[in-house]
């Protein structure tokens, strides 16, 4: 339970409106598809794949233009230029100078942004559905002639430098530097998606420029879009905005997995009022047949350590198990507590349990419930839905497989539990924040 | 850490500022509580369609239909919280919103009627269930608590300076169920005495994740330096003495205060009909007893203002410098013009092509400036932040403050950035409200602290807002008013700066 709510600023970009005349268009290979559910279609424009998801009614629309790859397509020396490139292309085109696109935004609460993670950026669109239509104006100005200017560049780069230089000011953010390092060591994954102070650094203008010029291949791109529109009106504006952008023949290639080799120890001193600690192991991908009953081992795991820790022994306030979402996965355990020793060897445990026990039927008590009522909120909201099948397209398998998340949720049995808790919750990785004496090596290192 | 950071996928980023916004009047609640009871008050303003209704005992009941996906959100909001807690109580507001989930008197009964059924007499025993099941003529059948665990429902809970809230959402259909769950936990909890124990631990463990983080010692500084006379009102953590020396009779203190029906709202959004909520709310709530006013027999304490202007300088091991400089601002219902020119006047200058904007932002000086008003009912602080790199920060105060003493000039912003800063606020609202299960917080917060009314006629006011209106503001809480400035900087980098708390008050 949390309480005071965080005043997080607001990084905005605004954005500007002028005329774009794109009113013909050649060379288009459009083929549409539409869902089992009649809500989603997808189409082909000239190479680029589109996915458009009507929801009658709704007041607004986003939009997400993502870009394949992620941080394979960087090394250690331009680390963090996608980062970049996107959040400097969304200050300004060239037709329309920043102060102008800032007041459209201004006064039609639209919003464009851009960012990249791992394994894929982005460029998104938010706004009103009433204004839509100008603010796709905008977002497709932007995507094929950004400004670029050297003050946008500067603004944006600073941006980024301030918040590489505080990413190891709070003890989870620190804790999240140390997994990184220990974790991706000798892995694409680390060339970190926002770079670091030296990579970030030493990028020009120029650098930015190519590569976003490469950037724009519909073969490397995704569209996806949510809201209440008509594909078909979609569609003939998309054919207009991005029907002539090269095709280019980008093969997106497989991200190898991450080293879970042997149990590893690695302890940044800090002195706090608690200690804070992770253990990261394996997990399968979105694409992975694991994956779900993966997920639910990981919610039983989740409920299992905050009964155990919190509630059984008051150890900590945040005991977790949480699995993320990238193309190369993992999962984890956490805790924050003075005694990190006793905390970790009962999640251990409780690991180990999941690993030689079959779960029994009052263990899968609500669990069908539990993802039933998450699955609805995480559809609450456009941008979440354009999140979801931008994901499964890019490193689920495709798209459709979203559609498919709760049936095969229900079919997870617990020998497939079992089986996944075995195969992949072994030689954990732990990083901690803390008071090196607080932690044993031998309690850390025994599973 | 998620370093994949989709920000306009996480709408936060477009609706921050709202949260903050609101405030309470006083004896809102209890003025309307008969006369209006029994009546659906349909939603002036079309822009947010909740309807409410007060019940007879006083509780509010508001619901916000929706059906885009076949969720409900059931929220027990309370105007408790930190602004009632005088040193001795500071921080079991909280305290006692981590006990609402433990066991109440409907499990307690379940439980013996459990071991009955199984024959476990020792249990039966130990429990005293001969007394315990006697409160099933009160309580009703409690055999709904078999399905509870099958329902699948998410909860949390949050304290905050002026609102405690409880919520579940899970799928409508269980709407009835999880109703009847909230009710009993607010209504029977049992501060088992053991478990209570172990949940002042757990707090303590909060605390200390609060702690570890240095940002929470500039606002910590800020706040004790604003209101100094009473700091822990705005303090909704408490402190590790006061947590740690908490007694099961001080829950039943602050139960027996503020946890009554006409000091609180039941919010009700999502796949629902409002009619049969309010029927189901009249079912399980008609028989919660009305109290008294709390705030009648405990009034809020009166902040006095400051007298002078303070700088600090709170050194911890961080890279960047922030500096929040810090106001008293308005109250709801004792200035609520102002509340709205506030929460206008911030949108103006977060324009990014505002002139506040290109003064500290586009010139380099700063990476993040932002005003800040935060609605209260009993005096919300108004803030100024501005993040920066330590080299930067002298200059960055300078220009600060050079760009403050124009606020009040006519040319300071355009007509247009006004309008706007009305629409930002309105598309704000429709963005979160798409996040309904969140939303229903929202709605929440505002309740607390400035009553459904003033949320009702909220966007109209926003839009009534006049330059006048915002010079007043500026005047009455601003400019040439005693403030607090705090940076949040480490020892060698503000040496290096040559940084001192004059700077941080502009002298």
């Amino acid at each position: 339970m949390k309480k005071v709510r965080s005043q997080k600023s607001e990084v905005r970009k605004f954005i500007i409106l002028t005329f774009v005349i794109l009113s013909f268009v050649f060379g288009i290979n459009a083929q549409t598809s539409v869902s089992p559910d009649k809500s989603i279609t997808e189409f082909d424009v000239n190479g680029l794949k589109v996915i458009v998801k009507r929801r009658p009614s709704s007041p607004t629309v986003s939009a997400g233009l993502f870009t394949r790859g992620g941080v394979k397509n960087q090394t250690a020396k331009n680390a963090g230029i996608e980062t970049l490139a996107l959040a400097t292309a969304t200050e300004a085109s060239v037709k329309y100078p920043r102060e102008v696109l800032r007041k459209e935004f201004a006064r039609t609460g639209s919003a464009i942004s851009g960012g990249a993670g791992y394994d894929f950026g982005v460029i998104s669109l938010t706004s009103t559905r009433q204004n839509f239509d100008k603010t796709w104006e905008i977002f497709t100005d932007i995507i094929l002639n950004p400004a670029f200017t050297p003050q946008d560049f500067a603004l944006a780069r600073e941006r980024l430098l301030t918040g590489l230089r505080n990413q190891s000011v709070s003890p989870d953010s620190s804790l999240g530097v140390l997994q990184d390092k220990v974790i991706y060591a000798n892995h694409p994954y680390s060339n970190d998606p926002n770079g670091t102070i030296e990579s970030v650094g030493n990028l020009k203008i120029e650098d930015l420029r190519l590569y976003h010029k490469n950037l724009l291949q519909t073969s490397r791109l995704l569209l996806v879009i949510v809201g209440d529109l008509d594909p078909q009106t979609v569609q003939k504006q998309i054919t207009a905005s991005f029907g002539r952008l090269p095709r280019g023949d980008y093969k997106e290639q497989p991200v190898p997995r991450i080293n879970f080799a042997q149990p590893t120890l690695d302890v940044t001193s800090r002195t706090i009022p608690t200690n804070y600690v992770k253990g990261i192991f394996a997990a399968p991908s979105l694409a992975d047949p694991d994956y779900y009953a993966m997920r639910v081992a990981m919610t039983i795991l989740q409920s299992r350590v905050y009964n155990e820790v919190r509630t059984k022994r008051n150890l900590s306030y945040a005991p977790s198990a949480e699995m993320e979402n990238n193309a190369a996965n993992t999962a984890n355990i956490y805790v924050t507590a003075n005694d990190a020793n006793q905390s970790i060897n009962l999640m251990l445990k409780e690991i180990g349990s999941m690993k030689s026990d079959l779960i029994e039927d009052d263990g899968f008590t609500g669990v069908p419930g539990y993802f039933l009522t998450t699955y609805y909120i995480n559809q609450e909201t456009n941008s979440a839905q354009v999140a979801e099948l931008a994901r499964y397209e890019l490193i689920g398998g495709g798209w459709r497989n979203s559609l498919s998340f709760l049936d095969k949720i229900r079919e997870v049995t617990a020998k497939d539990v079992r089986t996944v808790s075995q195969k992949y919750m072994k030689n954990i990785r732990f990083v901690v924040v803390g008071d090196p004496a607080a932690v044993s090596r031998e309690i850390f290192l025994q599973n | 850490m998620k370093k994949f950071l989709l920000s306009s996928f996480l709408i936060t980023s477009v609706l921050t500022n709202l949260n903050f916004a609101q405030t309470a009047k006083p004896n809102q609640a209890a003025a309307k509580d008969t006369a209006a009871a029994a009546q659906s008050k349909p939603q002036d303003d079309v822009k947010v369609p909740f309807v409410t209704k007060t019940l007879p005992n006083g509780l509010e009941v508001i619901v916000l239909p929706d059906a885009s996906v076949p969720l409900v959100t059931v929220e027990m909001a309370v105007r408790n919280g930190s602004f009632t807690e005088p040193p001795e109580l500071n921080g079991l507001s909280h305290l006692y919103e981590h006990m609402f989930f433990k066991s109440n008197q409907a499990l307690a009964i379940f439980r013996c009627d459990l071991a009955k059924s199984y024959n476990n007499f020792n249990y039966y025993m130990g429990q005293n269930c001969a007394e315990q099941v006697k409160l099933k003529a009160q309580i009703g059948d409690v055999s709904y608590l078999n399905e509870v665990d099958k329902l699948g429902y998410v909860r949390n809970g949050t304290t905050q300076e002026e609102y405690v809230n409880y919520y579940f959402s899970t799928t409508s259909p269980n709407t009835a169920t999880i109703l009847r769950t909230m009710r009993d936990a607010m209504l029977y909890p049992s501060f088992e005495r053991e478990e209570f124990e172990r949940e002042i631990q757990v707090v303590l463990g909060e605390l200390d994740r609060q702690q570890a983080e240095p940002g929470y010692y500039l606002d910590r500084t800020l706040m004790d330096k604003l209101f100094y006379k009473y700091p822990s009102r705005k303090s909704p953590g408490g402190t590790r003495e006061t947590v740690s020396s908490a007694t099961t009779e001080k829950m039943r203190l602050i139960q027996s205060r503020y946890y009554v029906p006409n000091n609180s709202a039941l919010i009700v959004t999502g796949d629902v009909q409002p009619e049969k909520v309010f029927k189901l709310a009249e079912d399980l709530f008609g028989i919660w007893k009305k109290g008294e006013d709390p705030f009648v027999k405990f009034p809020i304490v009166e902040h006095p203002p400051l007298t002078k202007s303070e700088g600090v300088i709170v050194n911890q091991d961080v890279e960047n410098v922030i500096m929040q400089i810090g106001w008293h601002g308005p109250s709801i219902g004792k200035d609520d013009a102002s509340t709205y020119a506030a929460d206008v006047f911030s949108y103006i200058v977060q324009q990014p092509d505002s002139r506040f904007q290109r003064a500290m932002i586009d010139s380099g000086l700063a990476v993040q400036a932002n005003v800040h008003y935060y609605t209260q009912r009993n005096v919300g602080p108004i803030r100024v932040t501005l993040v920066t790199a330590p080299d930067k920060a002298k200059a960055a105060l300078d220009t600060l403050y050079k760009e403050m003493a124009q606020f009040n000039n006519p040319n300071y912003f355009t007509d247009e950035e006004l309008a706007n800063a009305k629409t930002l606020l309105e598309a704000e609202d429709l963005y979160r409200r798409e996040k309904l299960s969140e939303y229903t917080h929202s709605l929440g917060f505002w309740w607390s602290s400035t009553g459904m009314d003033y949320y009702r006629g909220y966007y109209k006011n926003l839009r009534a807002v006049s330059r006048d209106d915002i010079k007043k503001y500026v005047s009455g809480y601003i400019q040439a008013k005693p403030h607090v400035g705090v940076a949040l900087i480490s020892a060698p980098a503000q040496a290096a700066a040559k940084l001192t708390e004059q700077d941080l008050i502009g002298k």
